[in-house]
């Protein structure tokens, strides 16, 4: 009895030992679980920020870019035509200026042909007599100055024009290259631009993608990380029948004494049945009550709640 | 022919007609003709050539009704033709030719200006070397410090020269 | 502003699923380890209130009971969370007004959907 007595105890301690390392790690164990719960949660809100409403942000942000991006592209077009009309207006002008210098050329075919006339005129002055002679010299002599002045006129007239003609041809041949070069680096951005969008609709895509991937896959973990949150209750049953068990212990060491001093014979049959009966309405679960039995223990499933 | 070693008198001094010449250009150089001899200038058109004529007779043009034979003064002083440009013209001059008229058409490359030269500035041609034949000059015009070849075209054409050529347009 | 709930368990674990499912549903939650610290945590607004049988000092039953006692809760809904599957134990609980009844191990949705239920508007 007395080894009895003394290991008793020292058993329940043990157990108690036992279960409260238990409960203290298999608390930390699901302290982490959260933990990880709570960080997976936040990682998907992070992502639907970055994807779902946020990323309906993100393909809008993409939309407007695109739209300042094309609208760069419409100015580039914009000066590249508003040079091309320029171009055409040159070319009027030249067509027109081609005109001046067709005139300039009949304003000295004019002059020659006057001068021709106040030869003429000069040679009729020279046969015929005194005043009508006189008179038609003096018409000959002003003719003349005409066609001079018309001659110097029209010449530098021509001379003129060919200016404006020449610097018109610069200016034409000058814009045509630019027109040539900003075409080419306008088709290049438009290229670059549509390129870069290209990428980026991808990118959008992708991102999309995997987000939604990483909120599957998220979701997955989550529902193995509470599963075992879940089993990890069991640790309350435990405790509980581990409680128990100890409690029962001292109880057994308790009534090991009392039967120790009340005589062999009375504690043998009566206190253990006692002891017994006495320990089955202490049971809180099915579980205790079935190993008392000698039944097969029961794995314990969650159940649904019950409603009053 | 006669050659004239004296320049013609003027007919009377206030006369000014007679000092009036009209310059023209041919074959680069500048030559005068006295206005008297010239009854008008035209614009150059293609004479209609005559067969078998020398290459100095360019062929006759029709001068509003009349037949007027046309010829290269440039060619008649034995330098070619010159080349016909916008401002090659045709100068009707009134000629003598044995003592009748003769109205022939002269193609200059171009014609200038109606100028008084006095006599006094008028100088014997030189009686040697030069491009033109003696024949046909009548002496040297002093212009602003130039020199300019003062024609005379009477008897430019011989007299069989004339005949072919008065047969031919007769023909026309 | 959320709504609040009390959880009284002596069991830590059972408060961290339990509490973290609830969490996540939106709720506030407030903890105690057994019926005594339960009833010193009956302040403010409490729109549910969930409680084990099996406590130390004050049980599950006896808390319930404190709860109906008090003006200011008696009409908070109580669901019994418990390893007690025994008739008695539950013919107990309600009894003391106790409106739902959910034997340990629990799935966490089989909670939420109970205090989905009964939570006070």
């Amino acid at each position: 009895m007395n080894a009895i007595e003394e290991s008793l105890p020292i058993f329940a301690k043990q157990i108690d030992n036992a279960r409260r390392q238990s409960e203290e790690a298999i608390l930390a164990l699901s302290t982490r679980f959260r933990g990880i719960v709570t960080s997976l949660d936040a990682a998907v809100a992070a992502s639907e920020k970055g994807s779902g409403d946020g990323g309906r942000d993100l393909v809008g942000a993409m939309e407007d870019g695109k739209r300042q991006l094309l609208k760069v592209v419409e100015a580039l077009e914009a000066v590249r035509s508003g040079r091309a009309a320029l171009i055409e207006e040159i070319r009027l002008l030249a067509a027109h200026t081609r005109e001046l210098g067709d005139m300039a050329q009949e304003v000295e075919l004019i002059a020659f042909k006057t001068n021709m006339l106040s030869l003429n005129a000069a040679i009729e002055a020279a046969h015929a007599d005194g005043d009508v002679g006189r008179g038609f010299a003096v018409v000959a002599q002003e003719v003349r100055q005409l066609s001079v002045e018309s001659r110097e006129t029209g010449k530098t007239i021509g001379r003129k024009i060919s200016v404006i003609s020449d610097a018109l041809r610069h200016i034409v041949g000058v814009n045509e290259q630019a027109v040539a070069a900003e075409d080419a680096a306008v088709k290049d951005s438009e290229m670059r631009i549509a390129s870069v969008l290209g990428h980026f609709g991808g990118m959008t895509e992708r991102l999309l993608h995997s987000a939604e991937n990483f909120r599957n896959e998220s979701e997955v973990i989550k529902d193995a990380v509470m599963d075992s949150m879940v089993q990890l209750q069991f640790q309350d049953r435990v405790g509980q029948i581990l409680s128990h068990v100890v409690g029962s212990l001292g109880d057994l060491a308790a009534t090991a004494g009392a039967s120790d001093d009340s005589g062999a014979t009375e504690a043998g049959g009566g206190g253990a049945s006692d002891y017994m009966a006495k320990l089955v309405r202490t049971y809180t679960t099915d579980e205790q009550r079935r190993i008392h039995d000698g039944t097969a223990a029961v794995a314990v499933a969650p159940q649904a709640a019950e409603f009053f | 022919m006669p050659t004239p070693e004296r320049l013609p008198a003027a007919a009377s001094a206030a006369d000014d007609d007679q000092h009036q010449y009209l310059t023209f250009l041919l074959g680069g150089e500048t030559f005068a003709l006295g206005i008297l001899g010239i009854r008008e200038i035209l614009e150059y058109e293609p004479p209609t050539d005559i067969p078998m004529m020398p290459a100095f007779i360019r062929g006759i043009v029709n001068l509003r009704g009349a037949v007027v034979p046309v010829i290269d003064l440039s060619a008649r002083f034995g330098r070619g033709s010159s080349a016909v440009t916008k401002k090659t013209c045709i100068v009707i001059v009134e000629t003598t030719w044995h003592d009748a008229v003769q109205v022939l058409g002269v193609v200059v490359d171009s014609v200038n200006e109606v100028l008084e030269i006095p006599h006094s500035e008028i100088e014997a041609p030189p009686s040697f070397g030069g491009s033109v034949r003696t024949d046909f000059i009548e002496g040297m015009g002093k212009i602003r410090d130039r020199f300019v070849i003062v024609l005379k075209l009477d008897n430019v054409l011989s007299i069989e020269e004339m005949e072919n050529l008065t047969g031919a347009t007769r023909l026309q | 502003m959320a709504k609040r709930i009390l959880i009284v368990d002596d069991s830590a674990s059972v408060r961290q699923v339990a509490g973290m499912a609830l969490t996540r549903a939106g709720y506030e939650v407030v903890e105690a380890v057994d019926g005594e610290d339960g009833v010193s945590k009956l302040t403010g607004k409490l729109h549910l209130i969930i409680s084990d049988v099996n406590m130390p000092r004050l049980d599950g039953i006896g808390f319930l009971k404190a709860v109906k006692a008090n003006s200011s809760y008696k009409f908070t809904p109580v669901i019994m969370l418990t390893t007690e599957a025994g008739e008695d134990k539950k013919n107990e609980g309600r009894a003391a007004g106790a409106k739902a009844w959910i034997i340990k191990p629990f799935q966490p949705q089989t909670l939420i959907d109970a205090v989905a239920k009964l939570v006070l508007a």
